[in-house]
């Protein structure tokens, strides 16, 4: 019985040493293939903003035509090494990706510094939005000191 | 960076990858999730082609081909793709998540 179970653990260690190296062997080219594929994705959406693009501009004419296969041949593929990080990056940014990356850094470098004055500087800046309070906070208080400073030179007079 | 920052880092990079694993966890866990993104997806890919090229064959094949690469073969990773970008970036639910782990006592 027990050498039963010790054979049966071995055929299934042996299993998962298949399937790991299995695994190994082909993760590469499934990524490649997942890689590949949204590249074409990639192409395709740039080329719908090309087309887009000529014909808000140019009007659905015959030079229109010539612009957009011209274009398209430029970007898709003579320089998409070159297009395509661009648009890759025109693309984040209009997602919302540098808020997100402004949130980030100003957190991660703001944290632990503990040295302020106040209790409320004391908190760390949680967003974007935390740090534009903070100013706009410290413009009013600017703005209140210059009114109460102003009449008394005036009264002196 | 001191250390702490960077702890926090890394908690957030973990925070987003969570957030990133979570809707293809729940689209092979409850099949009816699953039919829903794919039919969201769909509609989103139609409309945003023909928002840009207008109702004609080309929108068509432009949207079948796209339907094809991203719902029915890369299904998993464009819907998790889909609710990073365009649900938890768009609503700043981001930046609520990195908000939440500066006041996680440590």
């Amino acid at each position: 019985m027990q050498n039963n179970l010790k054979i049966e653990n071995v055929l299934i260690l042996g299993k998962m040493i298949n399937a790991s190296i299995l695994l190994l062997i082909f993760a590469p080219l499934l990524f490649t293939e997942i890689i590949g594929d949204f590249m074409l994705v990639l192409k395709i959406f740039a080329l719908i903003s090309i087309i887009t693009f000529i014909l808000n501009h140019v009007g659905n004419t015959p030079i229109a035509g010539l612009l957009i296969i011209g274009v398209s041949w430029f970007v898709l593929f003579d320089y998409w090494n070159f297009f395509g990080g661009i648009y890759l990056f025109y693309v984040l940014l209009t997602l919302g990706i540098s808020g997100m990356l402004v949130d980030l850094f100003f957190i991660s470098g703001m944290v632990g510094d503990r040295n302020a004055s106040s209790a409320e500087d004391n908190s760390p800046v949680s967003s974007s939005l935390d740090l534009a309070q903070r100013s706009s906070r410290l413009e009013a208080a600017r703005k209140m000191h210059s009114i109460h400073a102003r009449p008394r030179g005036m009264m002196r007079r | 960076m001191n250390q702490k920052g960077l702890h926090l880092m890394v908690m957030i990079f973990l925070a987003l990858l969570v957030l990133l694993i979570l809707p293809p966890l729940v689209m092979s866990m409850f099949k009816p999730a699953d039919l829903l993104m794919r039919i969201i997806l769909t509609i989103l890919i139609f409309a945003t082609v023909r928002n840009m090229l207008g109702s004609n064959a080309l929108t068509i094949i432009i949207t079948a081909a796209l339907v094809y690469i991203l719902v029915i073969k890369h299904a998993y990773i464009t819907t998790s793709l889909y609710i990073f970008f365009f649900v938890l970036l768009a609503y700043n639910f981001v930046a609520a998540v990195m908000w939440g782990l500066t006041r996680v006592p440590r």
